[in-house]
């Protein structure tokens, strides 16, 4: 997500962001892997700081380069590789891909823009932008959504 | 002297008078012509900027992707943001 995004929209309390798991399995055999990295650190609380580390080492996402993330982090690597070894998210990592298959995700990344419905534990989404764009592109999209009327 | 002079003067601004028409003349039509030129090119930019106009207000503008709603489940998914927004951007994405 884009820092500026971040900043104007998330910071400010005007958007919820989420972000779901689609490992592109058949390409990427270590990116599961990763995924499930990202969960065991989010168990010692540190699941943002692992997804940045992870984000910024796209080309390091092998066993070694996970435990060291872990160990940068000042996880306890016990834990984290228990975690790991336990393969006890790959379920809930599969989840999000069916999630996003079912919404027509077919690329990384692919961004879903909608309405929190149920105590904020779904959400209803009525557009989707798929890839990376500029800034201000991608600001156009969230003032549309801004402003649509949320009454269906 | 000084009559004679005056009346040099006034022969060479006579003359100067006479010649210059048709040099004006001259360059007149070669400046028409110069000028016809250079409205055709400036019509030629001017259509021209109004397609890159045209071409860049259509990518200013978004196209939104025809997408049907649909409900996905976050229950478990890690989220930014204040608990009571009402909108919502998820993400998918992998660590390629």
């Amino acid at each position: 997500m884009f820092p500026q995004i971040e900043k104007d929209y998330i910071q400010t309390g005007k958007v919820k962001y989420f972000f779901l798991d689609f490992p592109l399995e058949s390409i990427h055999k270590k990116a599961l892997k990763a995924h499930e990295a990202a969960n065991c650190a989010g168990e010692q609380g540190k699941y943002w700081e692992m997804h940045d580390l992870l984000l910024a080492n796209q080309s390091r996402l092998d066993l070694d380069s996970l435990t060291e993330h872990a160990a940068a982090l000042r996880l306890d690597l016990t834990a984290f590789r228990k975690c790991l070894d336990s393969e006890k998210y790959v379920e809930e990592i599969r989840r999000d891909i069916s999630e996003g298959k079912k919404a027509g995700v077919r690329v990384t990344p692919t961004f879903l823009l909608g309405f929190l419905e149920a105590n904020g534990t779904k959400i209803r989404a009525v557009q989707l932008k798929r890839g990376v764009s500029s800034y201000s592109h991608f600001k156009i999209v969230i003032e549309r959504l801004l402003s649509s009327s949320e009454a269906r | 002297m000084r009559q004679r002079l005056q009346r040099v003067l006034l022969w060479l601004i006579f003359l100067t008078l006479l010649c210059n028409p048709t040099a004006v003349a001259q360059t007149d039509e070669e400046l028409l012509r110069e000028v016809e030129t250079l409205k055709e090119g400036q019509k030629t930019i001017q259509k021209e900027l109004e397609e890159i106009k045209q071409l860049l207000g259509a990518r200013r503008v978004p196209k939104e992707i025809p997408f049907k709603e649909i409900v996905i489940d976050v229950a478990d998914a890690p989220f930014k943001g204040a608990e009571a927004a009402k909108h919502a951007i998820i993400e998918f994405s992998d660590y390629q």
